[in-house]
């Protein structure tokens, strides 16, 4: 009987793996019951429907897709909606195949656009089916299509999101990866020591998805350096910057997300570490020791920076983040490297502040997370190859929505707790996810992460933590009191009560769930326009009313995080001082802007913002963002946003700024963003 | 112009804070009492950048500080003489 069912179509199908079968309706049952589990009677009668429908239809061009999508079709007839989602095909429609080959995809300005890119694009698209359809439960799904919540690189779900690293690990045991065709000793020279850096920072791209920062990069170059003139410094500083700026060129796709922590002094934590040097082996000295050669070091990178590329233009990557401490302070020299640091943000804008006040230790990296060394990871610290850290995942919460679906404060907390609740569930689902991956070890596909130099994992998976961010914050204010944040003490008060909230919450349910939790401001590069457009769409009347942009042109935009608004005429310091005010209570990272524009401040007056931003305020980073024309015609870069090139007249140029943590050229801007960069207000520092 | 009270459980010195703030209201002094481990309580303290306990402030009508005292604690002395003051500028 299966025999003559099977023969009684005369025709072929084009099957998924390029090949071209006869007929065989058994192929669906078996598909359905490996796939889904159904009953078999069940399948067997979907199949002889499908199997008449593309008789009686006189199909001539039967392809293995056609009969899938006839065969969900028949299910959901059916009712059997939970087995068509299990048996879906992932994957796009023609036409958007067609468009993403041509046109520039603006979710992450990080991406230029090129074939490389474009399989980006297109894998992201089926792992983020894939992570909704078959990571999340359907509730929390819902939730993020819905737009309560938004789960973060959904496109890179068998990743984690994101690393802080140190490099003695790759000075201990050289580069030794998994799959890798020849293998590499622990470097001898700074040069080749650097080239183990980048390339281990671009295999561990590959595994993240977002941020791979190094802590105190010049602290733990130092050993290989002494004896080096500032010729020589200046040329590894070079090698560093250029290698980490130009990956993107080189391989398509993401540019290395790079983060450099750079110190004055030499950490406390660090001061009586045995320091590693050439060959993998300890010197005999401690990092204190070479001190000096961190300092030039530090000082030869900020002159590279200074200088920019080529064509004037700042680095995009790799970002460098200075700690400013009460010890950098104290340390002799400070007074000349803040001035040099003051003046690579006057003219480039690229020096990160990072204020770790009292006994705070962290690294920073990504737009503005920074992992807070705990108690036990200081103590990691005698063994700094094992100070790996790692947020797993980061889940937002749209707050402006919160306030538009509650009646009064209680419902307005009580739903906060709820969307808190339902961010943890994402978290831990995404966890068992990953788990899997890992388990998987050498075989599988996160086995760098899996590699054990040091006696265990790369990856320290219990040691991962998970984000809880936070979107529009002034929105929500503005919504449930009827002023923004900046226009009433009341009003910040309500925004501060809601962060204590989430920050208790946060605080709580990592108890209660054994996992590390820690709010982070969301850099929202797409968030910000996603949720404001979903807001828009099922909240009109209340979103309208709050949403930044123009709503007419569908350019609108939340307020990232925990920000003021950005088109207030604030002065600098004041917004500074109050956006400070919650970033205490966001322990994985928090940041303000100060918007430059065309203006150039003389770097002696950044760098008194800076120390009264360090002494009398608990804002815990700062960034000074310049605007640059560069002309693609004539070489020659330009201060300010212009139409044409100052120098040569051409309109063939290039706008570039900081689009939310990191420089990147305006073309690749979604609609949010460019509606930010309008309404952003300059500041001149006096 | 009012009193308000930062104080978190298991706190060494907040005991004495709080003697000091129950006595100050006897003389009818208004005081707000905010438990910094709470919700409530980080936000305000947080409006102030407040990070340790006992703080005390003395703030105008305008919620803006006139005056605050961290970790050592004022006598009631100092604290009503402080207030007088205040009153006749």
């Amino acid at each position: 009987m299966e025999k003559e069912d099977s023969t009684e179509i005369a025709l072929f199908v084009r099957t998924s793996s390029k090949d071209l079968v006869k007929w065989n309706r058994q192929k669906i049952v078996n598909a359905l019951i490996r796939e889904t589990g159904i009953d078999p009677v069940v399948a067997d009668i979907v199949s002889r429907e499908v199997e008449n429908m593309i008789k009686n239809a006189g199909v001539k061009n039967i392809t293995a897709p056609l009969v899938r999508e006839l065969t969900n079709a028949k299910l959901v007839e059916y009712g059997l909606e939970d087995i068509r989602n299990k048996h879906a095909r992932l994957g796009f429609p023609i036409y958007d195949v067609g468009q993403i080959i041509r046109a520039h995809n603006k979710e992450n300005a990080n991406i230029p656009h090129g074939p490389e890119a474009t399989n980006l694009t297109l894998a992201e698209g089926i792992k983020k089916e894939y992570a909704l359809m078959n990571v999340f439960s359907s509730d929390i799904s819902l939730a993020h299509m819905k737009g309560d919540i938004h789960i973060h690189d959904l496109g890179f779900i068998d990743r984690p999101y994101c690393s802080g690293n140190n490099m003695a690990y790759v000075a201990k045991f050289g580069l030794s990866l998994p799959n890798s065709l020849s293998i590499a000793r622990p470097a001898k020279y700074a040069l080749v020591l650097l080239e183990h850096l980048i390339k281990f920072s671009a295999a561990l791209q590959g595994c993240f998805a977002g941020a791979i920062g190094w802590d105190a990069v010049n602290i733990f170059l130092a050993p290989y350096l002494t004896g080096m003139n500032e010729k020589e410094l200046k040329q590894l500083a070079q090698v560093l910057v250029y290698e980490f700026a130009q990956q993107a060129v080189a391989r398509g796709g993401q540019s290395i997300f790079s983060d450099l922590n750079i110190y004055w002094e030499c950490p406390k934590h660090f001061r009586e570490v045995k320091a590693i040097g050439p060959g993998g082996k300890f010197t005999g000295n401690t990092y204190s020791d070479y001190l000096p050669e961190a300092q030039k070091f530090a000082k030869a990178l900020f002159n590279v920076y200074l200088e920019g590329d080529a064509n004037g233009r700042p680095f995009f990557f790799p970002k460098p983040e200075v700690h400013m401490t009460e010890e950098f302070f104290r340390t002799e020299g400070h007074e000349e490297f803040l001035d040099l640091i003051s003046k690579v943000s006057a003219e480039k804008g690229n020096t990160y502040y990072v204020f770790d006040r009292g006994e705070t230790a962290k690294i920073s990296e990504c737009c503005r997370l920074a992992f807070k060394l705990r108690k036990s990871d200081l103590e990691d610290a005698l063994t700094p190859w094992k100070m790996r850290y790692s947020a797993m995942q980061n889940v937002t919460i749209n707050l402006p929505r919160i306030a538009y679906e509650s009646r009064n404060e209680d419902e307005l907390f009580e739903l906060l707790t709820k969307r808190i609740e339902l961010a943890i569930r994402a978290h831990l689902e995404k966890r068992a996810f990953i788990k899997s991956l890992l388990d998987l070890g050498k075989a599988g596909p996160l086995s760098l992460l899996a590699m054990e130099k040091d006696g265990e994992p790369y990856y320290r998976f219990n040691n991962a933590s998970f984000l809880i961010g936070m979107l529009g914050l002034n929105e929500m204010v503005q919504h449930f009191t009827g002023q923004e944040m900046h226009e009433s003490k009341s009003s910040l008060k309500f925004g501060l009560k809601v962060i204590a909230h989430m920050n208790k919450e946060a605080e709580r349910l990592a108890k209660k769930n054994n996992i590390k939790l820690a709010l982070e401001q969301t850099p929202a590069e797409s968030t910000a326009y996603r949720l404001a457009k979903l807001d828009l769409k099922h909240y009109p009347i209340h979103a309208s009313q709050v949403v930044k942009g123009n709503v007419g042109k569908n350019e609108v935009y939340y307020t990232n995080s925990t920000y003021y608004n950005i088109s207030a005429p604030i002065d600098p310091i004041k917004r500074v001082h109050d956006e400070g005010l919650f970033h205490p209570m966001i322990e994985a990272g928090a940041l303000t802007h100060v918007w430059l524009g065309e203006s150039k401040p003389l770097p002696p007056s950044i760098s008194n913002f800076v120390i009264k931003t360090f002494k009398n305020t608990t804002n815990d980073q700062i960034a000074f963002s310049p605007e640059f024309t560069t002309c693609i015609d004539c070489n020659k870069t330009a201060r300010g946003l212009q139409e044409t090139c100052p120098f040569c007249n051409s309109s063939n140029i290039e706008h570039i700024t900081r689009v939310t943590g990191f420089f990147s050229k305006v073309s690749s801007w979604n609609k949010g963003k460019l509606a930010e960069l309008k309404d952003r207000h300059r500041s001149e520092l006096q | 112009m009012k009193i308000k009270l930062f104080w978190q459980p298991n706190c060494p010195k907040c005991p004495k804070a709080k003697e000091l703030c129950d006595e100050l209201e006897k003389e009818g002094v208004v005081v707000e009492r905010y438990n910094t481990a709470e919700r409530d309580g980080l936000a305000e303290a947080s409006f102030y950048s407040i990070a340790t306990t006992p703080v005390i402030l003395l703030v105008d009508d305008n919620e803006d500080v006139i005056k605050s005292w961290q970790g050592e604690m004022p006598t009631k002395k100092e604290v009503v003489e402080c207030i007088t003051q205040m009153i006749k500028k």
